[in-house]
């Protein structure tokens, strides 16, 4: 009996690789133009790169759908550059990221430090956001947040940047995003419950 | 509300979130269309400088022409002057309106923000433009110049429709 043995596909990733090494594996092929090899890579991450912008963006989905897509544009253009020094996700994040803030700055102009809060009488009495254990979604008190502040809060607190990296994104002093981030925080904690408890 | 408890809730985000829809489908359209977009322009600037050089070529030409009446060829066909010129304002106000009306009002906006190919390819037709009406205005008689302005002002509506679904 004989045995044909097909050559691996170009883009073919074993499940036991590592998460890192398959993505660098994708990133490859996908740089030389395979484009299954960049639909992988894309159904990977898209769900996390979709987190992240739709946070920034304040919880439009429809617009957030729209830059998922600028932004994995981007990616395939920009795949020649990515020297592999560091994990895919991290280097895709940050261009998703970038993007999303390209389209808060152009969509609403450059925001100012003292920008105000969106909406200063929020609270939850409004009704709209309700979490499953403690009836609170943080996600749309989030979405309330000035821009600038709620991107801040969003990187540092949620995606686990540092405040130089942040300060580097947005273009402000590292000393403007700690500002931002106990802005944000305070905000936050006065909407979701006073120092008396809960609203 | 504490410290504790607020980092309790942060746990509590999702780290990862669905699109409503599959955004793949639309993704892989824009790369196709991206990549036509440019090999045609590969084929698109090097026609258009072409075209620019070799209206600004013959403009040129036919001035110097102008300069040396003793050389000068007389003109096959004698046309009434004015007329001639007035078809080319007629002509180059026609390109100018269909150039805003295409643009949706956005003609200034939309070279700004052009690629630079773009931009040096118009700049070279603008060049061309400007020889040629300058060559019929010193000889209103010759119909040839006139045909080439309007070669011109096609090209020049041809580039824009490009970079309007670049």
């Amino acid at each position: 009996m004989m045995f044909a043995i097909n050559p691996l596909p170009k883009a073919s990733v074993s499940h036991a690789m590592p998460a890192e090494s398959a993505d660098h594996a994708l990133v490859r092929a996908a740089a030389d133009g395979d484009r299954h090899a960049f639909e992988r890579l894309y159904r990977r991450h898209s769900a996390r790169v979709f987190a992240v912008i739709l946070r920034l963006q304040g919880g439009d989905r429809a617009r957030a759908e729209d830059l998922t897509q600028d932004a994995f544009v981007r990616v395939w253009q920009k795949l020649p550059e990515f020297r592999f020094e560091s994990a895919f996700s991290t280097w895709l994040h940050r261009l998703a990221v970038n993007t999303a803030l390209m389209a808060l700055r152009s969509a609403r102009g450059e925001p100012g430090a003292d920008e105000d809060v969106s909406d200063p009488e929020f609270h939850l009495a409004d009704g709209m956001a309700r979490l499953p254990d403690l009836g609170i979604d943080l996600d749309k008190v989030i979405a309330k947040l000035p821009p600038r502040a709620r991107a801040v809060l969003v990187l540092h607190d949620v995606e686990g940047w540092k405040h130089e990296e942040i300060s580097d994104e947005l273009g402000m002093a590292v000393g403007s995003s700690k500002a931002q981030l106990h802005r944000a925080r305070n905000l936050l904690k006065q909407w979701l419950g006073g120092p008396h408890g809960r609203a | 509300m504490d410290e504790l408890e607020y980092r309790r809730l942060l746990k509590t985000l999702p780290h990862a979130i669905e699109p409503d829809r599959d955004l793949f489908p639309g993704i892989a359209a824009r790369l196709e269309t991206r990549a036509v977009a440019k090999s045609q322009r590969r084929g698109l600037f090097p026609f258009a400088a072409a075209a620019g050089f070799t209206a600004v070529a013959i403009a040129a030409g036919w001035m110097a022409l102008q300069r040396a009446p003793g050389e000068m060829p007389a003109p096959t066909v004698a046309e009434s002057a004015p007329m001639m010129l007035r078809e080319a304002r007629a002509l180059r106000a026609e390109f100018d309106a269909a150039l805003v009306a295409g643009t949706a009002n956005r003609w200034t906006q939309v070279r700004e923000q052009a690629d630079p190919r773009f931009v040096a390819a118009w700049t070279e037709l603008d060049a061309a433009e400007a020889e040629l009406s300058e060559a019929l205005e010193q000889d209103p008689n010759a119909r040839f110049l006139l045909n080439r302005l309007k070669q011109v002002q096609e090209q020049r509506l041809h580039l824009t429709q490009k970079a309007l679904s670049a």
